[in-house]
């Protein structure tokens, strides 16, 4: 018999019997409460991560690896943005159809040439110069086409991108003094300058400035879009100046295997460090 | 009928059942056995429920192992110690479902309480319906340490001494507990009993 339930808090029951010993054993089941036993045993006795010297190293590794390699490509990406972003500027200015014109001169793939140009330029091509597609170019005339640039406002009008190497895999914007860009053709095809061939370029100077030490050679690479210092300007005084006896020539050339070999680069510049070449 | 005290002889059998278990936790099966449906009985009169039961009676086994090697002898039987546990258990467990409190009162229980409250008719048949609704409504007034001093001094019948080991406290602090609890009840009673009868 139960109580009215007028109660909230109780429930009470009046003389309920309990259940018989047999329905009591029904629910009796030691091996269970072992397993459970021994469940909870071994996981007290397990070893706190910070007690287990091996592990506890072995993640702070790991979270030490994660965080360098994720500073790393963080670093990569801001390196690839960056100068993007300055790229794209350049080249939406070169894309609106203003462009700084090319001089256009013919010369003999076999016996090469010389060009003479504005501001006391001269390019010497020796002879057999030019190779396409892996093979040395013979038997044709060879368009040299070429542009001679210094201000910054022609550098950002041509498209030529400034990107420059640093250490650490950082990067800046080159600043030029000058930039020759020769750009070599066959037919309709652009050829390259064949290996182990040196290509002179020779520039007017003040003689003071000649020898300046910080005056360096860059060529840009198509591939990496990135400017590379190949040489140092060698300053030389040259007797038969042509049209300037008086004023000292300039001859650049490069005698870094990569100059030859790369010439697949078709951009060339010069970073003059303050020297304003007149 | 369930033996309510242990002899010494009784108490130091238990002891050493218990030093084995402690050395083996398989030999626990033995105070599993001997204990099990004292507490699973324990149990089902605050729940009420079987499967409950079983369940609890289980986890109440199961922390007396893991708690094992910090039992001490205090001068109760092993027995109060579980009773102890499955009490805990069975008000965590109503903490966490809020499921109500089931209190289990069998005849020789409501007398026990009757007698002392002095609260008997002269027909004690003809007055048991109203009691026990009077009793129910002043239960239901106590707060859970009351009720279970209630459950185990009178409607258990345990000595003193292990209801205060239950419920964690000292057995002279549980006397005058209780005998304050049972003044307070009678007045309730008293009261109840005449506003019925109005």
């Amino acid at each position: 018999m139960s109580a009215k339930k007028p109660y909230k808090k109780y429930r009470i029951r009046f003389n309920k019997p309990i259940p018989p010993p047999a329905e009591m054993d029904r629910h009796k089941n030691f091996k269970g409460v072992m397993t459970d036993y021994r469940e909870v045993l071994t996981n007290i006795h397990r070893k706190p991560l910070y007690k287990n010297p091996k592990l506890f190293f072995g993640l702070v590794m790991l979270i030490l690896i994660g965080w360098l390699v994720f500073e790393a490509v963080e670093e990569e990406e801001l390196g690839r943005i960056e100068p993007e972003t300055a790229d794209s500027l350049l080249i939406n200015l070169h894309g609106q159809g203003i462009d700084i014109p090319f001089h256009s001169v013919e010369i003999s793939a076999d016996s090469g040439g010389v060009i003479f140009g504005e501001s006391d330029l001269k390019i010497v091509f020796p002879d057999s110069a030019f190779q396409y597609a892996g093979k040395t170019v013979s038997g044709k005339k060879v368009k040299i086409r070429y542009r001679v640039m210094y201000k910054a406002t022609e550098f950002l009008i041509a498209g030529i991108k400034l990107n420059f190497p640093r250490a650490f895999d950082t990067t800046r914007i080159l600043s030029p003094a000058c930039i020759i860009e020769i750009v070599p053709e066959s037919g309709e095809s652009e050829i390259q300058i064949g290996n182990r061939k040196t290509v002179q370029i020779l520039l007017g100077l003040p003689e003071k400035q000649a020898t300046n030490p910080d005056l360096k050679i860059y060529n840009i690479s198509d591939d990496k879009m990135s400017w590379l210092e190949t040489g140092i300007v060698i300053g030389q005084l040259i007797p038969e100046a042509g049209k300037l006896p008086v004023d000292p020539l300039m001859k650049i050339t490069n005698s870094d295997s990569l100059f030859a070999i790369g010439f697949a680069i078709r951009r060339w510049g010069i970073y003059n460090c303050g020297v304003v070449m007149e | 009928m369930q033996q309510k005290t242990l002899t010494t002889e009784q108490i130091l059998a238990e002891l050493k059942l218990v030093e084995a278990a402690r050395a083996d936790p398989q030999a626990f099966g033995v105070l599993y056995e001997k204990y099990y449906r004292q507490i699973f009985t324990f149990v089902y009169k605050r729940t009420g429920e079987e499967e409950v039961a079983g369940d609890l009676t289980s986890q109440v086994f199961l922390k007396a192992m893991l708690a094992l090697p910090k039992f001490r002898f205090k001068g109760v039987p092993f027995s109060a110690w579980l009773y102890r546990i499955a009490s805990n258990e069975v008000s965590q467990f109503h903490r966490e479902t809020g499921r109500s409190r089931t209190i289990s009162i069998d005849r020789p229980g409501m007398c026990r309480v009757q007698s002392l409250t002095e609260a008997k008719t002269e027909d004690p048949e003809e007055g048991k319906e109203e009691f026990l609704v009077i009793l129910s409504e002043t239960i239901d007034e106590l707060n859970e340490e009351e009720v279970s001093l209630l459950e185990l001094r009178y409607f258990e019948e345990r000595p003193f001494a292990e209801v205060a080991f239950i419920l964690g406290i000292t057995e002279n602090n549980a006397k005058v507990k209780t005998y304050r609890l049972l003044g307070r009840m009678k007045t309730r009673m008293i009261s109840l009993k005449k506003g019925n009868r109005k």
